[in-house]
């Protein structure tokens, strides 16, 4: 608790970064270590954004005239005593403590016993002589899977460093720059990776498309499967704007051994009622296939829309009739 | 003789066996209840057959048989107690339904099989999700049928008719006298009306994959994949047959198969503006080698050949295109469906009204048009033009001048590490793109990006020759920067709406980033 208080009074200074390097690390770990100092410092910088991008608004000068009105006869006002220090009481506390502290010592060392220092080789290490970012690994297993608020990471970038380990990494700005090593099955990489998939307004790099991409291949081998990954795409054929992701997600979905869930079907009946783009309402279509030639169940909401599609007469034609080839191929609930 | 009696025996024993281990629950209840002449009788059945039969008695008799299969007396009874048939309503709307849980155990199935009479006033309307056959007869009220798979005979019925099925078959035998309107669909079924010779009425008809048949002398009159025609005299009622893959049949009572006729459709695959329509039509071909010229329409089908030793022209209405090697030009069109085409050494042409188009290789460049999806080009030796209407395009190493332009998508383009300079230019209205180009490469570049979010939003370029300049249109941020590279070359104009552009002039830049 003094670790959390002592650590919000310092925000201010963190946020202005005008902390030094050693404290500012240390609150760093500490506010991704603490849920409640995570919220505090989210606050902080949300309210700091939203200071930054308020308008600046000109006082008219009638409303200055008064207030500067208001605050003459305050200035002339004869009963307030200018403070002084009392200089007399601060040295004699100062001397106490000096006193205190260098008597417990010397009383400390001579009652213990002495120590005894190996010596060891010194070695200097070699600092770098400039940095412009701080750059932290961590490893996923040592992340909470709950993300707390909604943190805006930037620059997001999915490495594979040592390819023929079975681990995965995702780099990314928050208060510095971070990346997340683990295993693909490790939970709190799974979260994390939902949540830059799930947010259109993080900049991936090279692109989302890309970075779909990246999930196919990883997770489409099934010791990797997971929902989350799968409904998080789902959210992604759902809301992005941006028609190459949407095609890249249902692409991916289409692949993934754990799409079969009542969310991900429902995006899909979604995606191929409403899409504008027919090749999102192709490969739809298609992943509905996949879903019924695996034998899933479909309930009567899904057989209703594939219906209606296949019956659609202003529908591209080639959607009609994989409509119609997945309703061939369905076992009704 | 003796060895493969006992064989046999045990192979009949084997399939045997699960039906000997088997246990089966059959309960038959007979209800009565009052209904009006005109009122309105409904039945929902999850699973079983339905028949409802109009008689004269003002009343419903409902015979209902209840079967339940188990794997063991436990599961048996669970699957007794689940299945739960209620009869709700009153004389002017009685309702029959089954009740199955959502979810239950897959030790048991269950299904109830309707004999119901009803006035034959009476409306009658079914839902079925799972059925053999669902057969109404002589009804003169309206019948709505609405189900999955198995039949659905139609006989006798004076009433209006409609009829929706996804997997199953359609018969409608129209009587005599007092025909109805009747509206007949099914999305992979067939659907036929029989009718008597002198039975007049209008004939409206449509399939996408199957064919019109008749045996009466109809004459019809196609728009599209629709026609419509009359059967014996001018005017009378209207019967409405449709399936997306199955054929559509008005057939005469009494007139054998053998003398049916199919309706000739003029081929209404119009792949203008490539050229005339081509006649010959095909549903599906598969090929290994084609020797000289491959061309071939297909209303309907996919069309995968392995190697054309001559020109290729591919038209379809609906399906995917795969073509390997093509040595002469290649023309391909689809209204619908992916198209995967190879190493094509002519000029190249390939459109698709919706869906990816993946090309190995364009040796001499050409055109590659979808109305939505993703094109992937790996390589391209000739001036290039590709068009998504909404999709992202990925030009792997272009040896040409490329154009490319997309709707909503990133566009990625590597161009050949030996060009010393070329002429590109990449659009997209909503996305990023990122351009590949060797060191050496020279260029006039001028790149554009529009977004809301400059922060985010930007143009990112190892060349530091380039001028940039910002200004506010329209409430959005507009990023310009111009300069030449290497001392200038070939125009290269890239433009993203709301995304970023990249420019690497790295050796051997990637063009897959992501690499694992």
């Amino acid at each position: 608790m003094v670790d959390c208080h002592a650590m919000r009074e310092s925000m201010p200074q963190l946020l202005t970064e005008s902390l030094d390097q050693g404290r500012r690390e240390l609150a760093h770990q500490h506010i991704e270590s603490c849920p409640a100092c995570t919220a505090e410092w989210n606050a902080y910088r949300e309210t700091w954004t939203l200071l930054g991008a308020l308008p600046e608004v000109e006082v008219p000068a009638r409303v200055r005239e008064r207030f500067l009105a208001e605050l003459a006869p305050a200035a002339a006002v004869d009963n307030v005593v200018p403070f002084r220090r009392r200089v007399a009481t601060k040295w004699v506390a100062q001397a106490a403590a000096v006193a205190l502290v260098v008597g417990t010592s010397f009383y400390a060392g001579h009652r213990s016993r002495g120590v005894e220092i190996t010596p060891t080789k010194a070695t200097v290490e070699r600092m770098p002589a400039y940095s412009i970012a701080e750059n932290r690994v961590l490893p996923a297993s040592a992340l909470s899977p709950d993300i707390q608020g909604r943190p805006n990471i930037h620059n997001v970038q999915f490495v594979d460093p040592d390819a023929s380990d079975n681990k995965i990494g995702l780099a990314f700005d928050v208060t510095s720059h971070v990346t997340v090593t683990g295993s693909p099955t490790d939970r709190s990489m799974i979260r994390l990776l939902a949540y830059v998939l799930e947010n259109e307004n993080s900049d991936v790099s090279p692109s989302r498309t890309r970075a779909i991409e990246w999930v196919k291949q990883t997770y489409s081998d099934p010791q990797n499967a997971d929902p989350e990954i799968a409904s998080a795409l789902a959210k992604v054929l759902r809301n992005d704007s941006h028609t190459g992701v949407r095609i890249s997600a249902v692409d991916t979905l289409k692949t993934l051994p754990g799409s079969v869930s009542a969310d991900t079907k429902a995006a899909l009946i979604d995606a191929l009622k409403s899409d504008p783009n027919p090749a999102v309402r192709i490969k739809a279509v298609e992943a509905l296939a996949n879903i019924a030639r695996s034998g899933a169940t479909m309930d009567a909401a899904t057989l209703d829309t594939l219906r209606q599609k296949a019956a659609q007469d202003d529908e591209n034609l080639y959607v009609r009739l994989k409509a119609g080839e997945v309703l061939s191929s369905i076992r009704p609930q | 003789m003796v060895r493969r009696l006992t064989f046999a025996l045990i192979v009949l024993l084997a399939y045997a066996m699960p039906a000997l281990a088997e246990v089966r629950s059959v309960k038959r209840t007979t209800r009565e209840y009052p209904m009006y002449l005109g009122g309105t009788f409904v039945v929902e059945n999850a699973a079983g057959d339905v028949e409802v039969l109009g008689s004269d008695d003002p009343k419903a008799v409902i015979v209902m048989e209840k079967t339940v299969r188990a794997t063991d007396n436990d599961a048996l009874e669970d699957g007794v107690q689940q299945t739960i048939v209620r009869v709700l309503g009153d004389e002017k709307l009685r309702e029959v339904q089954t009740v199955l849980p959502a979810i239950h155990s897959d030790k048991w199935t269950s299904a109830v099989k309707f004999m119901i009479k009803v006035p034959r006033t009476v409306h009658v309307k079914i839902i079925s999700l799972s059925a053999t056959r669902i057969h109404v007869a002589n009804i003169r009220g309206n019948v709505s049928v609405k189900s999955f798979d198995g039949s659905v005979l139609l006989d006798g019925v004076t009433g209006a008719s409609i009829v929706d099925t996804a997997n199953g078959n359609v018969i409608f035998n129209a009587p005599a006298v007092n025909l109805s309107n009747a509206q007949l669909s099914s999305v992979n079924g067939t659907v036929e009306v029989h009718a008597p010779a002198n039975a007049s009425f209008q004939w409206v008809g449509e399939t996408i994959k199957g064919e019109a048949l008749t045996t009466f002398p109809a004459r019809v009159t196609f728009l599209g994949t629709r026609f419509r025609g009359g059967v014996n005299a001018p005017g009378g009622p209207t019967i409405t047959t449709q399936s997306l893959t199955g054929n559509v049949a008005v057939l005469q009572n009494g007139v054998p198969m053998s003398q049916v006729k199919r309706l000739q459709r003029p081929d209404t695959f119009d792949p203008a503006p490539f050229g005339p329509p081509l006649r010959r039509v095909v549903q599906t071909i598969r090929q290994q080698i084609v020797q000289g010229t491959f061309e071939v329409s297909t209303r309907i089908g996919n069309v995968a050949v392995g190697e054309i030793r001559g020109n290729a022209r591919v038209t379809t209405g609906a399906g995917e295109v795969q073509l390997g090697s093509v040595f002469g030009n290649c023309h391909v069109t689809s209204l619908g469906g992916p198209l995967n085409i190879g190493d094509v050494l002519g000029a190249i042409t390939a459109r698709t009204e919706a869906g990816d188009v993946l090309v190995q290789a364009a040796r001499n460049g050409g055109t590659i048009t979808t109305g939505g999806g993703t094109i992937r080009l790996l390589y391209t030796g000739g001036d290039t033009r590709l068009q998504s209407g909404g999709g992202d395009i990925i030009v792997r190493q272009a040896a040409g001048p490329i154009n490319a332009e997309t709707q909503s998508g990133d566009i990625t383009i590597a161009v050949d590490g030996g060009l010393k300079t070329e002429k590109v230019t990449a659009k997209t209205a909503k996305g990023n793109v990122m351009l590949n180009v060797a060191p050496a490469f020279g260029a006039d570049i001028d790149a554009t990006v529009i977004t809301s979010d400059p922060d985010v939003n930007n143009i990112v370029a190892d060349i530091p020759s380039l001028q940039v300049r910002r200004e506010e249109i329209g409430g959005k941020t507009k990023i310009r920067a111009t300069g030449k590279l290497n001392g200038g070359g070939d125009r290269v104009e890239l433009y993203a709406e709301d995304g970023s552009i990249q420019i690497n002039t790295h050796a051997g830049a990637p063009v897959t980033v992501i690499t694992r």
